[in-house]
């Protein structure tokens, strides 16, 4: 049998993370917008990169998995962006906002 | 068989060293200690003697695999085996992960009501 404590703390640190899925949702649509205004410069991929890739791990770890998945596709491309593998080119950068778009619905 | 008591977790991001937390020491009886970056890591390894370090490979300022070398380049602690903790990744850098020298590669997100019996499972597997 599950120990008690585990589960009790688990469930309250997963309601609190729950609670911080929708600041996280705010930052990303912040972000959206240093996207459009950098034109999707390297550098800020590199950062937009990093608030992904743990939405995906930490979202995953709480059972949030529609939004650890859509962001892990998100992260797939912007890794290979950013290994330099991917020109950035308009496909690209569409492909990265319909991935956005995808991600920020699972998490509204 | 030398027994799994004291565990070190490497990660930077604060939600995951709760729950990582929580399953080791609730779970799994474990001692956990947590450090929050490589360098943390590095400064805490010689006085804290962990029996296993799992590691996040992506954090900032420097990786799991640097911190790895790192650790593999300090003679007092280069025989603490290591775990990876990392996002699944492709076929090609979990063997460029495991040609590293660490002990096994963990794929994130994971259960963590199955983390502590997988992280026995390893340590046995190469404690036998």
């Amino acid at each position: 049998m599950l120990d008690e404590n585990f589960q009790e703390g688990f469930e309250a640190l997963r309601g609190n993370f729950a609670l911080k899925l929708q600041d996280k949702l705010a930052d990303l649509i912040s972000f959206e917008k240093k996207l459009e205004e950098t034109n999707y410069k390297l550098e800020v991929l590199q950062e937009l990169y990093q608030i992904i890739h743990s939405i995906s791990g930490s979202s995953g770890m709480f059972g949030f998995s529609e939004i650890s998945e859509a962001a892990h596709k998100l992260e797939e491309v912007l890794k290979t962006v950013i290994k330099g593998n991917i020109i950035i080119e308009p496909k690209i950068i569409n492909q990265i906002k319909m991935l956005l778009s995808g991600l920020k619905k699972e998490m509204g | 068989m030398t027994l799994l008591n004291k565990i070190m977790y490497v990660e930077d991001d604060v939600d995951i060293q709760k729950v990582v937390r929580l399953s080791l020491e609730k779970i799994g009886k474990f001692n956990v200690i947590i450090c929050s970056s490589g360098k943390e890591a590095l400064d805490t390894i010689p006085q804290e003697k962990p029996d296993l370090i799992l590691m996040d490979v992506m954090m900032p300022d420097m990786d799991g695999p640097t911190t790895f070398k790192r650790i593999r380049n300090t003679p007092e602690i280069a025989d603490i085996p290591v775990v990876f903790m990392t996002a699944k990744a492709q076929v090609k850098e979990m063997t460029h992960y495991r040609e590293l020298g660490v002990l096994d590669v963990i794929v994130k997100p994971f259960d963590p009501v199955t983390l502590p019996d997988t992280v026995k499972q390893i340590w046995e597997a190469n404690h036998a």
